[in-house]
C-alpha cells in the first residue's frame, strides 16, 4: 500500500506544479491569448494529474467515477470559456502581442 | 492541528483579508469584480475549513457564481469603468472596520461559556424525518425562519420585476448575428448536467451536505446560462416563471397552514410523514428559488 500512496502523492504534486506554472503565466504573459493558453494548460494537465492522483486514493468505483466526470466536465468548460474569451477579445478589437 | 493546517488556515485568513481590500479599493471595477468572484469561492474555502458543507455549497453557488454573474452584467451597463482614489476614503473605512473587529473579538472572547445547541439537536434527530442536521434545524426545528426567508426572496423578486423597465437593446440584433456555435452547443450540453446535479443536491439534502438552497441556486445558474447564451424560450415560459417565483412561499404557507388543521401547531408536522412533508417543501422552494434568482439577472428575451 506505501507505493501506491507515493505514487499518488507525486501525481498531486505535479499536478500542483502545472497549476503554479499556469499561475505564473497569467501573471507574466503579455496579453489575453497567451494568459489563456497558459490557464488551459494548468486547468487540462493540471487538474488531470491531481485527479489522476486522487483516483489511486479513493475506494470504492462510485468515488472514481464521480472524479473522472469532474475532469471531464472541468475539460469541456475550460476549453468552451478560453474559445468564448478568445473570440470576445478578437471582437473587441484586441491585438494579439507581437515581439517588438 | 498540525503545522500544515495552520499554515493553510493563516493562509486563507490573510489571503481573505487582501482580496476584500482590493476589491474596495482597486480604481479598475472590472478587477473588483473578478476579486470578488474569486473572494466568494476563498470564502467557501474558509466555511468547508469550519465544517460547515451546505454554507459551502450555497456560498460557493450563489455568492461566487450568482452574485458574479449580476455584477458582471451590471457592469457592462456602466459607461466609465474606473473610480477615483483617495486617501481619506481608503484607509478611514480601513480603520474603522479594523477598531469594530477587535472590539467584536474583545466580545467574542469574553461571552461565558457555552456549549451551544448541538445536543440538543442530536436527541431530537429521529423526530425530524432526516438525517442530515442541517436540513433538520433548516426545514423543521426553525422552519418558521425558512419561512419568512422565502417570503423576504419573493419580496426582492417582485421589487426587482416592477422596477425593470422594457429595454430597447440596439445592439440585440448585432448580437444574434454573432450567435456562437460553441456557446450553443456548449449550453446544450452543460444546462442538462446542471439540471442533473442540482436533483442530485435536492435529494442527497435529507442525508447528506445539500438541500433546497444549494439545489436552487444550481437550477438559477443553468437558467442564467440559457439566458446568456441566447437560447430562444418556449412560449410559455413567461407564465410559467410568474408562477413558479410565487409557488414555493405559497406551498410553503399552505403546507405549513394544514399543519394546523387537526390541532397542532404551526410547522408542526406529524412525525411520522416529517421527512415526506421536508422533502415536498424542498422542491417546491428549489424551483422557486431558481426562478427568483435567474429573474433577478434577467428576463426570457424573444430571439429568434
Amino acid at each position: 500500500m506505501h507505493i501506491i500512496e507515493l505514487i499518488s502523492g507525486l501525481l498531486i504534486i505535479s499536478g500542483g506544479f502545472f497549476f503554479f506554472a499556469g499561475t505564473i503565466g497569467l501573471l507574466r504573459f503579455p496579453d489575453v491569448y497567451t494568459r489563456l493558453h497558459a490557464l488551459t494548460k494548468a486547468d487540462n494537465l493540471g487538474l488531470g494529474l491531481t485527479i489522476a492522483g486522487l483516483l489511486l486514493a479513493t475506494d470504492t468505483l462510485t468515488y472514481a467515477i464521480k472524479l473522472m466526470l469532474i475532469w471531464a466536465i472541468v475539460l469541456l468548460t475550460g476549453a468552451s470559456i478560453c474559445y468564448l474569451t478568445a473570440s470576445a477579445a478578437l471582437r473587441s478589437k484586441v491585438l494579439p502581442w507581437r515581439k517588438q | 492541528m498540525s503545522i500544515f493546517d495552520t499554515a493553510f488556515d493563516l493562509l486563507l485568513a490573510a489571503s481573505m483579508v487582501w482580496l476584500a481590500w482590493n476589491v474596495l479599493t482597486s480604481k479598475d471595477l472590472f478587477r473588483a469584480v473578478v476579486l470578488f468572484i474569486v473572494f466568494g469561492i476563498i470564502t467557501s474555502l474558509a466555511w468547508i475549513r469550519l465544517d460547515a458543507p451546505d454554507v459551502a455549497l450555497a456560498e460557493a453557488a450563489i455568492g461566487a457564481g450568482l452574485t458574479g454573474v449580476l455584477f458582471l452584467d451590471a457592469l457592462g451597463y456602466i459607461r466609465n469603468s474606473n473610480r477615483s482614489g483617495s486617501l481619506i476614503k481608503k484607509f478611514l473605512p480601513g480603520a474603522l472596520t479594523a477598531g469594530l473587529c477587535l472590539v467584536i473579538l474583545a466580545v467574542v472572547s469574553g461571552l461565558p461559556e457555552n456549549e451551544g445547541l448541538a445536543a440538543l439537536v442530536m436527541n431530537n434527530m429521529e423526530n425530524s424525518g432526516v438525517s442530515n442536521s442541517v436540513t433538520a434545524v433548516l426545514l423543521n426545528f426553525r422552519g418558521y425562519d425558512t419561512l419568512l426567508e422565502v417570503g423576504v426572496l419573493l419580496l426582492a423578486a417582485t421589487g426587482v420585476l416592477s422596477l425593470r423597465t422594457v429595454e430597447v437593446d440596439v445592439n440585440r440584433q448585432e448580437a444574434i448575428k454573432h450567435r456562437d456555435p460553441v456557446l450553443s452547443a456548449f449550453s446544450r450540453l452543460i444546462a442538462p448536467l446542471m439540471v442533473l446535479a442540482s436533483c442530485y443536491l435536492l435529494y442527497a439534502g435529507t442525508y447528506a451536505p445539500g438541500g433546497a438552497f444549494q439545489a436552487g441556486a444550481v437550477l438559477a445558474s443553468s437558467l442564467v446560462l440559457l439566458r446568456i447564451s441566447d437560447f430562444p424560450p418556449p412560449a410559455w415560459i413567461k407564465a410559467v416563471t410568474r408562477s413558479m417565483i410565487a409557488a414555493g412561499f405559497l406551498i410553503f404557507l399552505i403546507t405549513a397552514g394544514a399543519s394546523m388543521i387537526n390541532g397542532r401547531n404551526l410547522l408542526q408536522y406529524p412525525s411520522e410523514q416529517a421527512g415526506s412533508i421536508i422533502f415536498f417543501i424542498e422542491t417546491a422552494l428549489a424551483i422557486s428559488i431558481a426562478f427568483i434568482l435567474a429573474e433577478l439577472f434577467s428576463e426570457w428575451k424573444d430571439n429568434r
